[in-house]
Protein backbone atom coordinates (compact mmCIF):
# COMPACT_ATOMS: atom_id res chain seq x y z
CA UNK A 1 0.00 0.00 0.00
CA UNK A 2 2.92 2.22 0.90
CA UNK A 3 4.47 1.69 -2.86
CA UNK A 4 1.17 2.66 -4.01
CA UNK A 5 1.66 6.07 -1.90
CA UNK A 6 4.95 6.18 -2.87
CA UNK A 7 3.98 5.87 -6.62
CA UNK A 8 1.72 8.16 -6.49
CA UNK A 9 3.69 10.94 -4.57
CA UNK A 10 6.72 10.48 -7.20
CA UNK A 11 4.41 11.50 -9.66
CA UNK A 12 3.40 14.28 -7.90
CA UNK A 13 7.12 14.83 -7.46
CA UNK A 14 7.54 14.62 -11.62
CA UNK A 15 5.01 16.68 -12.25
CA UNK A 16 5.82 19.48 -9.94
CA UNK A 17 9.36 19.00 -9.25
CA UNK A 18 8.44 19.07 -5.90
CA UNK A 19 11.01 18.88 -2.98
CA UNK A 20 11.14 15.77 -0.74
CA UNK A 21 12.24 17.08 2.74
CA UNK A 22 13.85 14.24 4.94
CA UNK A 23 11.11 13.54 8.10
CA UNK A 24 11.64 14.27 11.62
CA UNK A 25 14.40 11.87 13.68
CA UNK A 26 12.35 9.11 15.92
CA UNK A 27 14.91 7.78 18.48
CA UNK A 28 14.32 4.28 19.09
CA UNK A 29 14.26 1.62 22.29
CA UNK A 30 17.63 1.05 21.72
CA UNK A 31 19.31 4.15 21.75
CA UNK A 32 17.04 5.58 24.66
CA UNK A 33 17.67 2.74 26.79
CA UNK A 34 21.40 2.57 25.74
CA UNK A 35 22.15 6.22 26.22
CA UNK A 36 19.67 6.00 30.00
CA UNK A 37 21.73 3.23 31.08
CA UNK A 38 24.74 4.26 29.83
CA UNK A 39 26.02 6.30 32.71
CA UNK A 40 26.80 9.39 30.90
CA UNK A 41 26.29 12.80 32.40
CA UNK A 42 23.37 15.11 30.90
CA UNK A 43 24.92 17.16 27.98
CA UNK A 44 24.34 20.19 26.33
CA UNK A 45 24.65 20.26 22.54
CA UNK A 46 26.54 23.32 21.48
CA UNK A 47 27.19 24.45 17.43
CA UNK A 48 26.63 21.47 14.66
CA UNK A 49 28.09 23.16 11.55
CA UNK A 50 29.72 22.38 8.03
CA UNK A 51 33.51 21.30 8.25
CA UNK A 52 35.57 24.27 6.79
CA UNK A 53 36.48 23.97 3.77
CA UNK A 54 33.69 21.58 2.47
CA UNK A 55 30.92 22.38 -0.10
CA UNK A 56 28.38 24.91 1.15
CA UNK A 57 25.92 22.65 -0.87
CA UNK A 58 26.74 19.71 1.33
CA UNK A 59 25.10 21.19 4.01
CA UNK A 60 21.94 22.34 1.89
CA UNK A 61 20.52 18.94 -0.27
CA UNK A 62 21.43 16.04 -1.93
CA UNK A 63 19.04 14.42 -4.76
CA UNK A 64 17.87 11.16 -5.61
CA UNK A 65 18.00 11.39 -9.01
CA UNK A 66 17.21 14.67 -9.83
CA UNK A 67 14.57 14.94 -7.17
CA UNK A 68 16.30 17.02 -4.08
CA UNK A 69 16.16 16.09 -0.92
CA UNK A 70 16.37 18.74 1.50
CA UNK A 71 16.79 18.70 5.88
CA UNK A 72 12.85 19.78 7.40
CA UNK A 73 12.16 23.38 7.84
CA UNK A 74 14.54 25.37 6.23
CA UNK A 75 17.27 24.21 8.54
CA UNK A 76 20.62 22.87 7.20
CA UNK A 77 21.99 19.11 7.70
CA UNK A 78 24.28 19.91 10.06
CA UNK A 79 21.53 21.36 12.20
CA UNK A 80 19.18 18.40 11.57
CA UNK A 81 21.91 16.23 12.78
CA UNK A 82 22.60 18.49 15.93
CA UNK A 83 18.41 18.40 16.44
CA UNK A 84 18.57 14.25 16.15
CA UNK A 85 20.92 14.85 19.30
CA UNK A 86 18.84 16.81 21.54
CA UNK A 87 15.62 14.37 20.47
CA UNK A 88 18.00 11.59 21.48
CA UNK A 89 19.09 12.94 24.60
CA UNK A 90 16.11 14.39 25.74
CA UNK A 91 14.32 10.77 25.38
CA UNK A 92 16.78 9.38 27.42
CA UNK A 93 16.29 12.36 30.37
CA UNK A 94 20.61 12.67 29.14
CA UNK A 95 20.20 16.48 27.48
CA UNK A 96 20.83 19.35 30.13
CA UNK A 97 21.42 23.27 28.81
CA UNK A 98 23.44 24.02 31.65
CA UNK A 99 25.78 21.00 31.52
CA UNK A 100 29.61 22.00 31.58
CA UNK A 101 30.03 19.10 29.06
CA UNK A 102 28.75 20.18 25.56
CA UNK A 103 28.86 18.45 21.90
CA UNK A 104 30.06 20.02 19.16
CA UNK A 105 29.89 19.31 15.55
CA UNK A 106 31.43 19.38 11.79
CA UNK A 107 29.74 17.69 8.87
CA UNK A 108 32.70 16.39 6.59
CA UNK A 109 30.57 14.16 4.41
CA UNK A 110 27.08 13.61 3.29
CA UNK A 111 26.36 12.14 -0.12
CA UNK A 112 23.63 9.95 -1.47
CA UNK A 113 24.10 8.22 -4.55
CA UNK A 114 21.08 6.95 -6.05
CA UNK A 115 21.21 6.71 -9.85
CA UNK A 116 22.58 3.18 -10.13
CA UNK A 117 19.91 0.92 -11.39
CA UNK A 118 20.80 -2.02 -8.90
CA UNK A 119 22.76 -0.62 -5.93
CA UNK A 120 22.70 2.66 -4.29
CA UNK A 121 24.72 4.41 -1.59
CA UNK A 122 25.39 6.93 0.97
CA UNK A 123 28.07 8.79 3.33
CA UNK A 124 27.64 10.83 6.27
CA UNK A 125 30.49 11.76 8.37
CA UNK A 126 31.15 14.54 11.14
CA UNK A 127 34.12 15.29 13.44
CA UNK A 128 32.38 14.98 17.17
CA UNK A 129 34.08 17.02 19.94
CA UNK A 130 33.03 16.99 23.60
CA UNK A 131 34.35 20.06 25.18
CA UNK A 132 34.58 20.60 29.11
CA UNK A 133 34.75 24.29 29.51
CA UNK A 134 37.88 25.23 26.56
CA UNK A 135 39.57 21.86 26.93
CA UNK A 136 38.44 18.72 24.16
CA UNK A 137 38.10 15.53 26.26
CA UNK A 138 36.83 13.86 23.43
CA UNK A 139 37.82 14.75 19.43
CA UNK A 140 37.15 12.22 16.51
CA UNK A 141 35.84 12.00 12.96
CA UNK A 142 33.16 8.98 12.63
CA UNK A 143 31.74 8.04 9.26
CA UNK A 144 28.58 5.99 8.29
CA UNK A 145 28.55 4.25 5.11
CA UNK A 146 25.98 2.27 3.78
CA UNK A 147 24.70 0.31 0.45
CA UNK A 148 21.49 -0.90 -0.66
CA UNK A 149 19.55 -2.88 -3.69
CA UNK A 150 18.15 -0.12 -5.36
CA UNK A 151 15.59 -0.52 -8.07
CA UNK A 152 15.37 0.31 -11.86
CA UNK A 153 11.77 1.92 -11.17
CA UNK A 154 12.29 5.60 -10.05
CA UNK A 155 8.89 4.93 -7.86
CA UNK A 156 10.61 2.04 -5.80
CA UNK A 157 14.14 3.78 -5.95
CA UNK A 158 13.94 7.28 -4.82
CA UNK A 159 11.94 7.45 -1.64
CA UNK A 160 13.47 4.00 -0.71
CA UNK A 161 17.19 6.27 -1.23
CA UNK A 162 15.26 9.01 0.95
CA UNK A 163 14.67 6.81 3.78
CA UNK A 164 18.12 4.93 3.74
CA UNK A 165 19.58 8.26 3.23
CA UNK A 166 17.62 9.66 6.89
CA UNK A 167 18.51 6.43 8.56
CA UNK A 168 22.61 7.23 8.34
CA UNK A 169 21.80 9.94 10.83
CA UNK A 170 20.51 7.94 13.51
CA UNK A 171 23.01 5.66 12.35
CA UNK A 172 26.03 7.78 12.67
CA UNK A 173 24.50 9.24 16.34
CA UNK A 174 24.53 5.24 17.47
CA UNK A 175 28.06 4.84 16.35
CA UNK A 176 28.69 8.20 18.62
CA UNK A 177 26.68 6.78 21.68
CA UNK A 178 28.69 3.31 21.60
CA UNK A 179 32.07 4.49 21.66
CA UNK A 180 33.63 3.97 24.50
CA UNK A 181 35.99 7.16 24.24
CA UNK A 182 33.03 9.12 24.37
CA UNK A 183 31.29 7.27 27.64
CA UNK A 184 34.32 8.19 29.16
CA UNK A 185 34.25 11.38 28.06
CA UNK A 186 30.98 12.10 28.78
CA UNK A 187 30.93 10.00 32.86
CA UNK A 188 31.32 12.40 35.43
CA UNK A 189 34.41 12.50 37.29
CA UNK A 190 35.23 10.37 40.14
CA UNK A 191 36.03 12.09 43.52
CA UNK B 1 -9.60 26.82 -47.15
CA UNK B 2 -6.25 25.47 -46.09
CA UNK B 3 -6.37 27.83 -42.70
CA UNK B 4 -9.77 25.77 -41.82
CA UNK B 5 -8.20 22.47 -43.04
CA UNK B 6 -5.13 22.61 -40.57
CA UNK B 7 -7.28 24.27 -37.36
CA UNK B 8 -9.43 21.25 -37.78
CA UNK B 9 -6.60 18.94 -37.81
CA UNK B 10 -5.23 20.58 -34.76
CA UNK B 11 -8.54 20.28 -33.32
CA UNK B 12 -8.84 16.60 -33.80
CA UNK B 13 -4.83 15.96 -32.04
CA UNK B 14 -6.10 18.08 -29.31
CA UNK B 15 -9.59 16.01 -28.69
CA UNK B 16 -7.28 13.04 -29.13
CA UNK B 17 -4.92 13.94 -26.62
CA UNK B 18 -7.60 15.33 -24.13
CA UNK B 19 -9.37 12.14 -24.65
CA UNK B 20 -5.95 9.82 -23.96
CA UNK B 21 -5.10 12.52 -20.89
CA UNK B 22 -8.43 11.55 -19.30
CA UNK B 23 -8.34 8.02 -19.96
CA UNK B 24 -4.80 7.73 -18.22
CA UNK B 25 -6.26 10.34 -15.25
CA UNK B 26 -8.99 7.52 -15.23
CA UNK B 27 -6.78 4.79 -14.76
CA UNK B 28 -4.06 5.75 -11.79
CA UNK B 29 -6.74 7.14 -10.08
CA UNK B 30 -10.05 5.05 -9.91
CA UNK B 31 -9.03 1.82 -10.76
CA UNK B 32 -6.97 0.88 -7.52
CA UNK B 33 -8.86 -0.21 -4.59
CA UNK B 34 -7.71 -1.06 -1.00
CA UNK B 35 -9.06 -3.36 1.74
CA UNK B 36 -8.00 -3.93 5.02
CA UNK B 37 -7.72 -7.47 5.87
CA UNK B 38 -10.54 -8.85 8.65
CA UNK B 39 -7.53 -11.08 10.57
CA UNK B 40 -6.86 -8.27 12.91
CA UNK B 41 -10.31 -6.71 14.22
CA UNK B 42 -10.31 -3.87 16.94
CA UNK B 43 -10.29 -4.60 19.96
CA UNK B 44 -12.74 -3.21 22.71
CA UNK B 45 -11.90 -0.76 24.69
CA UNK B 46 -13.19 -3.48 27.31
CA UNK B 47 -11.05 -6.15 26.42
CA UNK B 48 -7.68 -4.65 27.38
CA UNK B 49 -6.58 -6.24 31.30
CA UNK B 50 -5.70 -3.12 32.53
CA UNK B 51 -3.28 -3.05 35.72
CA UNK B 52 -4.71 -2.48 39.06
CA UNK B 53 -2.32 1.19 39.05
CA UNK B 54 -1.69 1.79 35.66
CA UNK B 55 1.87 3.39 35.36
CA UNK B 56 3.20 6.65 33.57
CA UNK B 57 4.83 5.14 30.03
CA UNK B 58 7.22 7.05 27.46
CA UNK B 59 6.28 6.27 24.05
CA UNK B 60 8.18 5.48 20.96
CA UNK B 61 7.25 5.26 17.78
CA UNK B 62 8.48 4.07 14.16
CA UNK B 63 6.99 3.53 10.72
CA UNK B 64 9.29 1.15 8.80
CA UNK B 65 9.90 -0.01 5.09
CA UNK B 66 11.21 -2.88 4.63
CA UNK B 67 12.81 -2.51 7.89
CA UNK B 68 14.43 0.89 7.37
CA UNK B 69 13.16 4.14 8.95
CA UNK B 70 10.34 5.53 7.50
CA UNK B 71 10.27 9.38 8.92
CA UNK B 72 7.53 10.61 6.92
CA UNK B 73 4.76 7.42 7.17
CA UNK B 74 6.04 7.53 11.00
CA UNK B 75 4.85 11.51 10.93
CA UNK B 76 1.77 10.59 9.33
CA UNK B 77 0.60 7.30 12.14
CA UNK B 78 2.27 8.97 15.46
CA UNK B 79 -1.32 10.74 16.56
CA UNK B 80 -3.00 7.63 15.88
CA UNK B 81 -0.52 5.25 17.54
CA UNK B 82 -0.84 7.28 20.80
CA UNK B 83 -4.96 7.45 20.46
CA UNK B 84 -4.83 3.95 20.70
CA UNK B 85 -1.92 3.58 23.40
CA UNK B 86 -4.23 6.06 25.78
CA UNK B 87 -7.39 4.62 24.85
CA UNK B 88 -6.24 0.84 25.95
CA UNK B 89 -6.25 2.18 29.66
CA UNK B 90 -2.81 0.44 30.87
CA UNK B 91 -1.02 3.20 31.15
CA UNK B 92 -1.89 6.45 33.75
CA UNK B 93 -0.50 8.90 31.11
CA UNK B 94 1.52 8.35 27.89
CA UNK B 95 4.09 10.84 26.59
CA UNK B 96 7.08 11.35 24.16
CA UNK B 97 9.31 12.37 27.53
CA UNK B 98 10.70 10.26 29.94
CA UNK B 99 8.39 8.75 32.06
CA UNK B 100 8.42 8.66 36.17
CA UNK B 101 9.58 5.28 37.08
CA UNK B 102 11.25 4.45 33.51
CA UNK B 103 8.81 2.76 31.79
CA UNK B 104 9.37 2.56 27.74
CA UNK B 105 6.68 1.75 25.32
CA UNK B 106 8.35 1.12 21.29
CA UNK B 107 5.99 0.58 18.86
CA UNK B 108 7.62 -0.67 15.51
CA UNK B 109 5.05 -1.05 12.45
CA UNK B 110 7.28 -2.64 9.75
CA UNK B 111 6.08 -2.97 5.53
CA UNK B 112 7.36 -6.10 3.92
CA UNK B 113 5.50 -6.43 0.95
CA UNK B 114 3.96 -10.10 0.33
CA UNK B 115 3.37 -9.82 -3.21
CA UNK B 116 6.97 -9.18 -4.37
CA UNK B 117 8.50 -6.08 -6.26
CA UNK B 118 8.76 -7.96 -9.27
CA UNK B 119 5.67 -9.79 -9.12
CA UNK B 120 3.61 -6.56 -8.13
CA UNK B 121 5.69 -4.94 -11.32
CA UNK B 122 4.34 -8.23 -13.49
CA UNK B 123 0.96 -7.85 -12.36
CA UNK B 124 0.65 -3.95 -12.75
CA UNK B 125 2.34 -4.16 -16.60
CA UNK B 126 -0.65 -6.63 -17.14
CA UNK B 127 -3.43 -5.23 -16.11
CA UNK B 128 -2.40 -1.32 -18.14
CA UNK B 129 -1.56 -3.68 -20.78
CA UNK B 130 -4.92 -4.72 -20.91
CA UNK B 131 -6.37 -1.52 -20.29
CA UNK B 132 -7.76 -2.95 -17.00
CA UNK B 133 -9.88 -5.81 -18.32
CA UNK B 134 -7.39 -7.94 -16.12
CA UNK B 135 -7.54 -7.29 -12.58
CA UNK B 136 -4.39 -8.10 -10.61
CA UNK B 137 -3.99 -7.93 -6.61
CA UNK B 138 -1.41 -7.22 -4.50
CA UNK B 139 -0.37 -7.60 -0.98
CA UNK B 140 1.47 -5.67 1.85
CA UNK B 141 1.95 -7.29 5.36
CA UNK B 142 2.69 -4.83 8.26
CA UNK B 143 4.00 -6.34 11.13
CA UNK B 144 3.78 -4.28 14.23
CA UNK B 145 6.31 -5.25 17.10
CA UNK B 146 5.32 -3.55 20.70
CA UNK B 147 8.18 -3.72 23.16
CA UNK B 148 7.67 -3.26 26.72
CA UNK B 149 10.64 -1.66 29.58
CA UNK B 150 8.93 -1.50 32.99
CA UNK B 151 12.13 -0.08 34.29
CA UNK B 152 15.45 0.44 33.54
CA UNK B 153 17.48 -2.67 33.68
CA UNK B 154 14.00 -5.21 33.78
CA UNK B 155 13.34 -7.66 30.78
CA UNK B 156 11.85 -6.91 27.91
CA UNK B 157 8.45 -7.61 27.11
CA UNK B 158 7.63 -8.36 22.81
CA UNK B 159 4.53 -8.58 21.23
CA UNK B 160 4.15 -9.15 17.56
CA UNK B 161 0.72 -9.05 15.46
CA UNK B 162 1.08 -9.51 11.79
CA UNK B 163 -1.92 -7.25 9.73
CA UNK B 164 -2.33 -6.88 5.86
CA UNK B 165 -3.59 -4.79 3.01
CA UNK B 166 -4.72 -5.65 -0.38
CA UNK B 167 -4.26 -3.46 -3.23
CA UNK B 168 -7.01 -4.57 -6.79
CA UNK B 169 -5.85 -2.57 -9.88
CA UNK B 170 -8.72 -2.97 -12.72
CA UNK B 171 -11.18 -5.24 -13.04
CA UNK B 172 -10.93 -7.63 -9.88
CA UNK B 173 -12.96 -9.06 -7.10
CA UNK B 174 -12.45 -8.02 -3.34
CA UNK B 175 -10.31 -9.69 -1.27
CA UNK B 176 -12.10 -12.74 0.50
CA UNK B 177 -12.15 -11.64 4.72
CA UNK B 178 -11.06 -8.13 4.40
CA UNK B 179 -12.92 -4.24 3.97
CA UNK B 180 -12.63 -1.90 1.48
CA UNK B 181 -11.35 1.58 2.64
CA UNK B 182 -12.28 4.82 1.05
CA UNK B 183 -8.54 5.63 1.04
CA UNK B 184 -5.19 5.33 1.41
CA UNK B 185 -4.51 7.43 4.32
CA UNK B 186 -7.73 5.64 6.43
CA UNK B 187 -6.38 1.89 5.19
CA UNK B 188 -3.24 3.10 7.11
CA UNK B 189 -4.48 4.28 9.99
CA UNK B 190 -7.23 1.47 10.26
CA UNK B 191 -3.77 -1.39 9.77
CA UNK B 192 -2.22 0.73 12.79
CA UNK B 193 -5.15 0.96 15.20
CA UNK B 194 -5.93 -2.50 14.96
CA UNK B 195 -2.46 -4.05 15.06
CA UNK B 196 -1.71 -1.93 18.14
CA UNK B 197 -4.42 -2.40 19.57
CA UNK B 198 -4.59 -6.11 19.33
CA UNK B 199 -0.35 -6.04 20.61
CA UNK B 200 -1.26 -4.03 23.42
CA UNK B 201 -4.28 -6.70 24.13
CA UNK B 202 -1.40 -9.71 24.05
CA UNK B 203 1.15 -7.38 26.71
CA UNK B 204 -1.99 -6.51 29.01
CA UNK B 205 -2.62 -10.27 29.06
CA UNK B 206 0.97 -11.10 29.99
CA UNK B 207 1.35 -11.82 33.83
CA UNK B 208 5.13 -9.95 33.44
CA UNK B 209 3.06 -7.03 32.88
CA UNK B 210 2.47 -4.97 35.70
CA UNK B 211 -0.42 -7.07 37.63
Amino acid sequence: MFRLLAVAALSTVLCGCVTVKVGDHQPSLDTVSGLRDSGITPLNVEDFKLAPGAKPETDKGVSARGTPVNPPQGQTFSAYLRNSMITDLKSAGKYDAQSPLSVQAELTANELHAAGISRASAVLAARFRVMRGDQAVYDKVLKQEQSWESSFMGAVAIPDAINHYSEQYSALLAQLYADNDFRQACTPPAH
Amino acid sequence: MRNDYRSGRTLIRTALWLSCLSVLTVMLSGCVALYVDNGVPDTPATDFHRPQTPQPVQLLFSFQTKGVANPRATDLLKDQVKETVTNSGLFSAVSADPAAGGAILSVTIDNEPITSQQDAMAKGFGTGLTFGLVGSQVTDGYICTVDYVGAPGSAKIEKVVHHAIHATVGAHAAPANSTKAPDAKTAAKTVARQAVGAALKQLGDDPAFGH
